[in-house]
């Protein structure tokens, strides 16, 4: 018998508490810890370099005169530039705080002053008439390593500073590439003539200033072709939210735990399986127990689909896939909790173990 | 077609000379250089800075009697990829003479 396709009876607020706690769990996974060191590690050294590059500018800066003093951000409560005695100081202690953090000892301590020291450096250099950007993301990357752990086996925290992190780098290249189409020129980026215009403006000043300039930037404004090529960059920063789903935004959503199968029926625009939400919702339920998973709820869900959920407009194929996808997101999810569960018990070594629990009906269908 | 600000050195024997960033904005920044000499011009304070890169060449001991702040006008493509760049057009905003 056909029928016509199902409709949803899932309250929206169920829904949305749904997709918040999706975000919230993408959000608080756990990551291996030493990914997070190796990040900090890359990051502090980034700064460092940025820092002795940098310093003789910022020195020089102090030596200007004070009607140039345009104080910015966390420089705003100063009364006037300090002195250059103060900023080789600030220098140097900075300096000094970074080289203790990037050996991995006092993160606690050295790692918050270091970031502190970077962002008052930089935040120095900006309040003097020219706001370089390429500084704001480091400033706002070392803020975020300050505030996470030390990293020492502590899985289950060392995540959130990292997705933080790309959540920071995503805004700013976002807000970027909106405001190089609202003030930069609009859609003329599209066509690549802004930004051989761009490119040309930049290196003839530096030219006409007695500057180096880039040995390349006259092969490139003669081919205008490689400039537009250039413009998959200006709609990649502006579409990073979007274009980093892609293909991938199905399997991404399932991630964060809507579990939307990765189907071709959802890249199609076709409609979400309902069944789906109400699953994740018993789920949900059954996982908010504090203490660690019990054997039952470690057991997958006794309901499958079949065709009588969708109506017989679906293929049988279709729902044998829907089936074994969700099979294995679930079996997914059980060896995971299973992990986490073994990992707080034995002391949190971190130490990944894939395996099967053992405890569900079979084995995981194979990959 | 487009200007850029900035300030050259006229020589004794009235030949221009490229001032660099460092003598212009007191740092080597290229863009600060530039920044500072538009936000100076629309502040209405052409006139110092032009005092403040005056004493700044003094400093360096270079062979130069008058600053002018000038913008000029380029073919900004064309320019480029020549080997000397062609000023299509001149607007002066201040000159000042260096102190002795």
């Amino acid at each position: 018998m056909r029928g016509a396709a199902m409709t949803t009876t899932v309250e929206p607020m169920a829904t949305r508490r749904l997709v918040q706690r999706g975000a919230l769990d993408w959000l608080l996974a756990p990551a291996p810890a030493r990914r997070l060191n190796l990040v900090r590690t890359l990051t502090v050294l980034y700064g460092l370099v940025w820092i002795g590059v940098r310093a003789d500018h910022w020195r020089n800066l102090s030596r200007l005169p004070e009607s140039r003093w345009r104080q910015v951000g966390i420089g705003g409560w100063l009364a006037g530039p300090p002195s250059t005695a103060a900023v080789t100081a600030l220098v140097l202690a900075t300096f000094g705080a970074g080289v203790v953090a990037l050996g991995g000892r006092g993160w606690t301590v050295c790692g918050p002053l270091f970031a502190v020291g970077f962002l008052a450096l930089t935040t120095f250099g900006a309040s003097w008439g020219q706001i370089l950007h390429t500084e704001h993301l480091p400033a706002l990357h070392l803020l975020v390593l300050a505030a996470a752990p030390a990293g020492r086996g502590a899985s289950a925290t060392t995540g959130w500073p990292l997705r933080v992190m790309t959540l920071v780098t995503i805004g700013t290249y976002v807000v970027a590439g909106l405001a190089k189409f609202r003030f930069g020129g609009g859609l003329d980026w599209l066509d690549g003539d802004r930004l051989s215009r761009l490119v040309a403006h930049d290196n003839l000043r530096k030219r006409l200033l007695g500057d180096p300039f880039a040995p390349l930037a006259r092969f490139v404004v003669g081919h205008p072709l490689l400039l537009r090529v250039g413009v998959a960059d200006r709609a990649g920063r502006a579409g990073c939210p979007v274009g980093g789903a892609g293909p991938a935004g199905a399997g991404g959503l399932d991630r964060i735990g809507l579990g939307v199968p990765h189907h071709r029926a959802v890249d199609d625009g076709r409609a979400v399986p309902v069944p789906t939400v109400r699953h994740r919702l018993r789920l949900d339920a059954a996982r908010r127990t504090p203490s660690p998973p019990t054997l039952a709820s470690l057991d997958p869900p006794a309901m499958t689909f079949s065709t009588k959920d969708f109506g017989h407009q679906w293929p049988k194929s279709f729902v044998e896939n829907l089936n074994r996808g969700y099979r294995r997101a679930w079996w997914r999810r059980c060896l995971v909790r299973r992990r986490q569960w073994e990992t707080r018990r034995r002391g949190g070594d971190g130490r990944r173990r894939w395996r099967w629990c053992g405890r569900c009906a079979s084995p995981p269908p194979p990959r | 077609m487009s200007g850029f600000l900035r300030a050259v050195g006229v020589r004794p024997d009235g030949l221009e000379t490229v001032l660099s960033p460092e003598l212009i904005g007191g740092t080597v920044e290229v863009i600060h250089a530039a920044q500072t000499l538009s936000n100076a011009l629309r502040a209405g304070r052409a006139e110092e800075m032009c005092d403040e890169i005056a004493g700044r060449v003094v400093g360096a001991g270079l062979d130069v009697v008058e600053v002018l702040v000038v913008t000029d006008s380029f073919d900004i493509v064309e320019g480029l990829c020549a080997d000397h760049p062609a000023q299509v057009d001149r607007e002066e905003h201040v000159a000042c003479a260096v102190p002795p």
